[in-house]
């Protein structure tokens, strides 16, 4: 079935302004962290999902994966592999959010700065959640290649 | 395929980028950290000052300090070191006048939550000291060693009355910027 200009006009904008969300969204996450890799590496290692060899390299990698993944999908560079890497990335954070409240484990999210001032909850999963949602339609979009502009 | 290839050139870059600016750090991390011999985190808390359960225990029966539970009210309902107030640090900027406007400053504030990760304690306790409570300290792990001690508790049911005393007001409290 035959899409309609209005229809593909839709979706268009829409990519558009979905990629630009997600992408501040990992750029406005990845700078505290930057910044401030000590604290993140506290945060990562409050988890406790990680052996120990790997708290501090996650802690100074992970915040330069979501800025460049950010970046690249606002710019809209290598955007199957990117929007790609952001489903996998969200999908992790989500597990881990989901696991770690699951047990009961009392820790700050550090999600969005190294502050303790975000304990993960259930509202935290929700708006991951909320995230992926609108990142499996660009996914999704991506790979139909209809309605968003490789570069 | 072309994804996979995107995905793994991404990393490289993120790998790069990463390493390469935390050597240029002057306070770079080191690569790898003994972070399960240090289960306070002390590594990044280590400015913040903590009290042992001893310590702690004997406070309480001098009846030298004041305890402050850092955990959730759902949490605290359910059983808290006996007398403590409950102080949430997710609920801090409403709640910390209601709470601490009763203590002197020259007090000693023992703040707990639960679990050797927990740092809402440290947190609560190193808040407190930017407000002037220069003798706050926090027991790390601290429901579960209390506990463990075998040391009073009011469990459920007894803190009812408690709770609503500490939260029928409202007051501004900024958090500090810093820790």
């Amino acid at each position: 079935m035959l899409k309609t200009e209005k229809q593909i006009n839709f979706h268009l904008i829409l990519s558009i302004v979905v990629r630009f969300i997600l992408g501040g969204i990992f750029i406005y996450a990845g700078i505290p962290k930057i910044l401030d890799p000590a604290s993140f590496a506290g945060v990562v290692f409050s988890y406790q999902l990680l052996p120990d060899m790997l708290i501090n390299i996650v802690a100074i990698v992970l915040p330069w994966i979501e800025v460049i993944v950010g970046g690249f999908i606002i710019i809209g560079i290598w955007m199957p592999g990117t929007v790609l890497l952001y489903n996998l990335l969200l999908l992790s954070f989500i597990s881990a959010l989901v696991f770690n409240t699951a047990r009961g484990l009392d820790i700050s999210c550090g999600c969005f700065s190294t502050e303790s001032d975000d304990v993960i909850n259930i509202s935290t999963i929700l708006r991951d959640v909320g995230f992926l949602s609108m990142s499996m339609y660009l996914l999704f979009a991506v790979f139909r290649k209809k309605t968003v502009q490789n570069r | 395929m072309k994804a996979l290839f995107q995905i793994f050139a991404i990393l490289f870059i993120a790998v790069f980028l990463g390493l390469g600016y935390n050597q240029l750090r002057s306070d770079s991390l080191p690569m790898v950290c003994t972070w399960s011999d240090d289960p306070n985190g002390d590594q990044i808390y280590n400015n913040m000052s903590t009290i042992s359960i001893d310590e702690a225990a004997r406070l309480f029966k001098n009846n030298k300090a004041f305890f402050l539970d850092a955990r959730s009210p759902d949490t605290y309902a359910r059983g808290h070191i006996k007398g403590a107030l409950n102080l949430p640090w997710e609920n801090i900027e409403d709640q910390c006048f209601n709470v601490i406007d009763n203590i002197p400053p020259d007090k000693i504030i023992i703040t707990y939550c639960d679990g050797v990760t927990c740092h809402l304690c440290n947190f609560l306790s190193d808040f407190l000291k930017e407000l002037g409570y220069k003798h706050a300290r926090a027991l790390v792990n601290g429901w579960t060693v209390w506990n463990q001690h075998n040391l009073p508790v009011d469990c459920a049911g007894e803190t009812a009355e408690n709770s609503m005393k500490t939260n029928h007001k409202v007051a501004n409290c900024s958090k500090p910027k810093s820790r």
